[in-house]
């Protein structure tokens, strides 16, 4: 059997239009199992994939089969069926981006005696730094952003902002296992296998959950940052490589040739059918023959989900592929936006290790390189919100853009030092009101004052667009009732939802 | 405007509330008419918060002004030590704060010092300012202290703490052997187990599936003892033997095997989470040098088949059975008893960073060990008992810290030892006293170790040699260079310049090796030394190939030198000694909050019917409180409700793939058993006959029940879909390692070797994490290294389990990433390329013979007549479609043909599944 554009719209109504738009080209050479010209794995293969795999269970009653990630039902009606979250690690500053400070002008170099009682680094830290950066309003909303990201301006109109996050820890690692995970310490499943445990995979042809990071080097905390821990490990990222082959063992390194190829996939699928006919049908066997069919799917699949060169140059530029700087960054929120159209749940991605492994660690220079993150970043980021509104997806797709803390407004030589009490994230897309303001830090952008939001606030507010309720995404592990949001109550940010 | 911790401190209160009244709820639970009288009679509240006093000066000043190190003299564990003080006088004035240095030094910052002992500027770890208050409002109130009490060790008269519903719980009544059951069809009973599984069976008018064939039987217990198909050899001479007793003589054989340990030995140190790095995340995974004398501590011990009650007790107490600090000299058997507490040292432990060294994740590590051993030893999970009271099992957080108090006087938080990885990146060097391993000189080295340094030497002298070639010969380029442009017009003095004569004579001496030099040419040399002398920083400067060329020697040659092994080191877990600090329930598992004190204990609801937990200090040099061996002994007794239960049943569920009961929760949060009375009876069974694992392997390998076949049959389908009944063997798939395992065995390439060092793993440019082969193949996987960050990418794909903190049950996938591996890796197609050609070297000539081979070897068993046809056939196929890629040579495409249907056999469910 081969694949069929038509099969796959089929056995994915909700993106049939989608699909549509999407350029197709014939098969690949490689198709594994894909072109077997008598279907020996085939026939028994069609029904299983279409029907079996559509339960329909509700998120709550989750169970990971076997067969993989089943797609299930939500809690309630959602405002978003996938999330993209832009992860900016090394804690962006907000007063630079998103949180004007005029007092930090008048007091500008003082260093209230508040703070050296509070700051846990002020062994290093000068006094009060205003922003290098000029503030605007932009939008009907009137947000007002630095002029360091004046792409993502033309969207104010999209994007809630919390200006009133906080976290537990000022140490990166600590941070972002929070900001990841709702735990500050490694191995705890992340949020994305949470969303992937909870609502399974729309596409049986790529991974539900995607890591998209610097191809050439890891970001802080790695692969920790897409793990499942404890949750079964199909829930897990999957690391797509943005340069090369974007899976492991996609293609051999030196394969047969094509003739022996052939002959080679039918002997297994004989080998395979005949195995299981002689034990009398077992689902786990079926499973495993399904595990090979997907196998050469996802051969195709990963690799056109990926191949951005079927994209116009009008979408390589909106995206900012026509500048060095950006186009590295551009390329995966390209990429992004494709595994999204195809029913991928969760797409990551991670700024370039360039110059370090927290690129929006800026100690030593606030406006140099903040100014450096924001140019590789801000084009892309407004390019895809800006691609996906056109394309209808904004409407289905969440996109979270946030660092694991933010900075101090303190100086510490040019730079700032991080600040784990008060910093913005942003939230725009599905089931989000863009152009809001939640939540204010104090008069300097130190801590946050006014309708503090907790790192577990935002996960339930995360959870809740995509209609599953915290409280009941459980699992049991170790004789405990684990959630995302662990023991303490979280509350979903309902304000900035439309 | 606020600040944080002013926030934050207030939300915390908004949280106790709610848990306070949780917690007031479950008190209410356990009281009664045997509730306790309270150790302290009252004021709870004062001496809370003077016992909270002492803990500020615990967390930031007794490592240094404390029980190993009096700096200025000074000693702050104590009112008295803090009056009597130190160089400086009294540290203590009561009721003068602004008398007192320890405030006054505390206030001014100055202590405690920037630059202590874990900790740097940046991560000074400093009281807070309202700890700072505290201190000055407890000296100006008299600095009243309580006076210190020995806590009692008697845990049970001090902890009866669960009301009788507490004790309703199965799995915490004493087993008792149950009758063994009639059954209708006694003609299948084998053993006493059948009795009980067939009652089971027939109450649904189930019965067993017919017994499995010789072969598939073969290979069932192949891959159950040793996790090895069997040889083509072995195959045919079981074949050959008709004796009646065939069956039990092949399980003996399997059972005496070595590679019986390398399976059984995986499964307790999954259970042990055991890891080869630290695992404390983000990019840091520090090698643990010398834990694997503990797995191959496990391997040997369950190769020698020692009872699990004395296997349990070395690895809970063995540094307590030996006096190691009086003896001169140990026996390998008391070595083995300090090596096997490495069990209690497989907790992620990242404390050897001065960010991750405060008490509070120096207690993380002790609670994530009790997470481990209680779950792996007693079957439940104690974690949630350490904020509040568990909320299923009648566990109380008293029992959780009572517990805990066990292995504080190892892991006590403010005596603490680094774990024996020297990270420090500025070079500090950690005194012994800080560390974590045992050093014990009579430890010898084992000939697996020298043969690793030996290697790591050899490769070190390779690299040496080379570089010192390299750096004579350019050294001797720099030297010429600088004598033939030198110029004898040097107006300095200091530094003349050979005249064209001694330059001659000079240029020649450069070539002599130095002794061969005459003594007028040496002393020329030293004259000119200055301008001879050559650095390696200016052959780098001057020449671009040794600039290439030297650093990556330079790194390979430290790399080997930083891997060279100590050997004498124990990956080891001991008492600090000395008086132990006090235990006290921490509210909410904050450790800054203080509640009451506890001694050592075991849970109250699991005293009864039992010896009581009873600590006799061991005597001897060695000083240690013996509270862990007291652990050991409790357990072990032969009526404990969960130590056998526990074993018995994370055999059976090896063996079935699928436990009797959840294996990590026996306690009420979990499923009933499937088969209450068969755990009951093994349970009995097991310590009745003395504590051998092989004694139940037997018992359960020759039962009926493990004898069938494994085919469904619809019947049995419909009245028990998930064969929780066993109407059948359970089909399963291999775990990862025995396909790693297999695939090498078959095509080879296995270097059976075992112990030592574990084998590097690379993480490659792609990201897979890779083996290498040794000179003699690829080591099993037991002796990989396991990194917690970069798991061997073969093994994560197949459900290798990461250490979260262990593993009790591992979870299958079916994914299609696992067929991506299997069809495209390059280990895989290696495989198919030594799997052939062993084949042809054994059968040159009949490809009906090759035929049979593969199947013999890779799938035990013969082929059928259909599949020896339909295998000639699609052979002589290959080989025809490989013709045109194979330069005309019949031989070459015949070799490639039967390489490609290797391939496709290793790549075929039925070499990953067991019927």
């Amino acid at each position: 059997m081969s694949i069929n554009p038509d099969q796959e719209r089929k056995d994915n109504p909700r993106r049939e239009l989608l699909q549509r738009q999407t350029v197709r080209t014939g098969l690949g050479r490689r198709d594994f199992f894909g072109h077997m010209g008598n279907g020996l794995l085939g026939t028994a293969l069609a029904g299983l994939l279409t029907d079996d795999l559509i339960s329909g269970r509700p998120a709550d009653a989750a169970v990971v089969s076997h067969q993989g990630l089943q797609p299930r039902l939500p809690h309630v009606e959602p405002g978003a069926t996938s999330v993209i979250q832009l992860f900016m690690t090394g804690g962006p500053s907000q007063v630079d981006l998103f949180d004007p400070k005029p007092a930090l002008v008048k007091h500008e170099g003082e260093l209230p005696r508040a703070f050296l009682d509070n700051v846990e680094s002020v062994g290093r830290a000068g006094g009060l730094l205003p922003s290098p950066f000029k503030f605007t309003r932009h939008g009907q909303s009137g947000m007002p952003m630095s002029d360091a990201i004046p792409h993502l301006a033309q969207c104010a109109d999209d994007i809630a902002l919390i200006r009133s996050m906080w976290t537990d820890s000022f140490d990166h690692l600590a941070a972002i296992f929070l900001m990841h995970s709702g735990r500050t310490r490694n191995l705890s499943p992340s949020l994305g296998s949470w969303v992937v445990y909870g609502l399974g995979s729309d596409n049986k042809n790529l991974p539900a959950y995607v890591a998209l990071d610097d191809p050439h080097r890891q970001i802080l905390a790695g692969k920790s940052n897409w793990q499942a821990g404890f949750l079964p490990p199909i829930c897990q990222g999957t690391r797509l490589r943005s340069v090369g082959a974007p899976i492991l063992h996609l293609n051999a390194e030196k394969e047969f040739p094509d003739p022996v190829l052939e002959l080679s996939r039918d002997l297994l699928a004989t080998l395979a059918r005949e195995h299981r006919d002689a034990r009398g049908g077992q689902a786990e066997l079926n499973a495993r023959i399904a595990s090979y069919e997907l196998a050469a799917r996802m051969q195709i699949s990963a690799t056109q989900a990926l191949d951005i060169s079927q994209e116009t140059q009008q979408t390589h530029d909106l995206y900012g592929l026509n500048d060095k700087v950006s186009a590295s960054y551009g390329r995966r929120c390209l990429m992004a936006r494709r595994l999204i159209e195809r029913g991928v749940r969760i797409v990551q991605i991670y700024m370039n290790c360039d110059p370090s492994d927290n690129p929006w660690d800026h100690h030593g220079n606030i406006k140099k390189e903040l100014s450096h993150s924001c140019r590789q970043t801000d084009k892309s980021v407004a390019g895809l919100l800006k691609d996906l509104k056109q394309r209808g997806l904004l409407e289905q797709t969440l996109v979270v853009w946030g660092g694991e803390f933010g900075r101090l407004p303190l100086s510490q030589g040019k730079g700032r030092d991080h600040g784990a009490n008060g910093f913005s994230v942003w939230l725009a897309g599905g089931g989000v009101q863009g152009g809001t303001i939640y939540g204010a830090t104090d008069e300097f952008g130190y801590h946050a004052v006014e309708n503090r939001a907790s790192v577990h606030d935002l996960h339930a507010t995360i959870l809740h667009c995509l209609g599953v309720d915290h409280e009941k995404l459980v699992y049991k592990h170790h004789g405990l009732e684990e959630q995302l949001t662990g023991v303490d109550p979280a509350r979903v940010v309902k304000e900035i939802l439309s | 405007m606020k600040l944080r911790s002013t926030e934050r401190s207030l939300g915390d209160r908004g949280r106790v509330s709610l848990l306070q009244i949780l917690i007031a709820a479950s008190c209410c639970w356990v009281s009664g008419a045997r509730q306790p009288a309270p150790i302290r009679a009252s004021g709870t509240d004062a001496v809370t918060e003077r016992e909270m006093m002492m803990n500020i000066f615990r967390s930031f000043c007794t490592d240094c002004h404390g029980k190993w190190k009096q700096e200025a003299g000074l000693d702050l564990r104590t009112r008295e030590s803090m009056l009597a003080g130190g160089k400086s006088g009294p540290a203590l004035v009561p009721g003068e704060p602004q008398k007192s240095l320890v405030y006054l030094r505390v206030n001014a910052d100055e202590m405690p010092p920037r630059k202590n002992l874990f900790g740097d500027e940046n991560y000074a770890y400093r009281p807070r300012a309202d700890d700072i208050e505290k201190l000055r409002a407890w000296i100006a109130a008299g600095a009243a202290t309580e006076p210190s009490k020995v806590a009692r060790e008697h845990a049970a008269a001090v902890f009866p703490s669960i009301g009788d519903e507490g004790r309703d719980l199965w799995a915490f009544q004493l087993p008792r052997r149950p009758a063994e059951p009639d059954v209708h069809s006694s003609h299948q009973l084998r053993t006493p187990i059948d009795a009980f599984v067939l009652r089971r069976l027939e109450s649904r008018d189930l019965s067993y599936s017919a017994e499995a064939d010789r072969l598939v039987l073969m290979r069932r217990a192949y891959f159950d003892l040793i996790g090895l198909p069997p040889s083509p050899g072995e195959m045919d001479a079981y074949l050959a033997d008709v004796q009646p007793d065939s069956y039990e003589r092949m399980i003996q054989r399997l059972l005496d095997s070595r590679h019986y340990g390398e399976r059984w030995g995986k499964y307790w140190l999954d259970a042990a989470g055991y890891c080869d790095t630290q695992g404390v995340g983000g990019g840091r995974d520090e090698y643990r040098k010398y834990i694997w004398r503990y797995r191959d501590y496990v391997i040997r011990s369950i190769n020698a088949d020692k009872p699990y009650d004395q296997f349990l007790l070395e690895q809970i107490a063995g540094d307590e059975c030996v006096d190691y600090k009086s003896l001169e000299s140990l026996t390998p058997d008391q070595v083995d008893k300090l090596i096997a507490t490495g069990f209690l040292r497989t907790a992620a432990d990242g404390t050897d960073e001065r960010a991750n060294n405060k008490v509070p994740n120096r207690m993380r590590v002790l609670n994530r060990q009790i997470e481990i051993f209680s779950t792996a030893v007693l079957g439940l999970t104690f974690e949630c008992a350490r904020c509040h009271d568990h909320k299923f099992d009648p566990i109380t957080q008293r029992d959780y810290y009572s517990f805990a108090a066990i292995f504080r006087t190892a892991y006590d938080p403010y005596d603490w030892r680094i774990p024996n990885v020297a990270i420090f990146p500025g070079g500090i060097s950690i005194p012994k006293l800080y560390q974590r391993s045992l050093y014990h000189r009579s430890i010898t080295p084992s000939s697996q170790l020298e043969e690793y340094n030996a290697a790591l030497r050899k490769t070190i002298e390779e690299h040496q040699t080379v570089l010192d070639e390299k750096t004579a010969r350019f050294s001797k380029q720099l030297q010429r260079e600088r004598l033939t442009t030198s110029k004898p017009t040097s107006t300095d003095d200091e530094q003349p310049l050979p005249s064209p004569q001694e330059k001659r004579q000079l240029l020649e001496a450069i070539d002599l090796p130095e002794d061969q030099r005459n003594s007028p040419l040496q002393k020329l040399w030293k004259k000119y030394a200055e301008l001879l002398k050559v650095e390696t920083k200016q052959l780098e400067e001057r020449y671009e190939d040794y600039k290439k060329e030297s650093p990556p020697l330079r790194a390979k040659i430290s790399e080997a030198q930083e891997k060279l092994l100590e050997e004498p080191m124990v990956h080891a877990l001991f008492d600090m000694g000395g008086e132990p600090t006090a235990v006290y329930v921490l509210k909410r598992g904050d450790p800054r909050v203080h509640g009451e004190q506890v001694s050592a204990g075991v849970p109250g609801a699991l005293q009864q019917g039992l010896e009581p937990y009873q600590v006799i200090k061991p005597s001897g040099r060695t000083d240690t409180s013996g509270r862990r061996l007291a652990l050991a002994r409790w357990l072990v007794q032969p009526d404990h409700p969960l130590t056998a239960r526990v074993m018995v049943n994370r055999i059976w569920q090896h063996h079935f793939g699928r436990a009797l009961v959840t294996p990590d929760n026996l306690g009420s949060g979990s499923e009933p058993p499937s088969h209450p009375l068969l755990l009951d009876w093994l349970a009995k069974e097991f310590v009745r006959q003395g504590w051998k694992l092989k004694e139940m392997h037997r018992l359960i390998m020759t039962s009926g029940v493990y004898r069938q076949n494994s085919l469904p049959n619809a019947r049995a389908f419909q009245s028990d879909p998930d064969n929780v009944l066993l109407s059948r063997f359970p089909l399963r798939r291999l775990d990862a390692e025995t396909i790693r395992d297999s695939l090498l065995h078959v095509s080879g390439q296995l270097d059976t070797t075992p112990f030592g060092p574990a084998d590097e793993v690379e993480v490659v440019s792609s990201g897979e994490v890779i083996s290498h082969a040794t000179s003699k193949g690829f080591r099993r996987s037991i002796y990989m290294m396991q990194l917690h960050a970069h798991p061997l990418t073969m093994l994560e794909l197949f459900d290798a389990p990461a250490m979260l903190p262990n593993c009790l049950y591992r979870t299958e996938t079916t994914v299609p990433t696992q067929a991506l591996y299997l069809w495209n890796s390059a280990m895989v197609r290696n495989c198919s390329t030594h799997f052939s050609e062993i084949v042809l070297a054994a059968e040159p000539e009949n490809v009906d013979r090759q035929i049979e081979l593969i199947y013999r070897r890779a799938l035990v068993r013969l082929p059928t007549p259909h599949e020896r046809q339909r295998a000639q056939a699609v052979i002589a196929d290959f080989a025809s479609r490989w013709q045109e890629f194979s330069a005309d040579d019949p031989t070459m495409a015949h070799r490639q043909a039967l390489m490609t249907f290797c391939h496709a056999v290793l790549n075929s469910p039925e070499f990953i599944y067991v019927d």
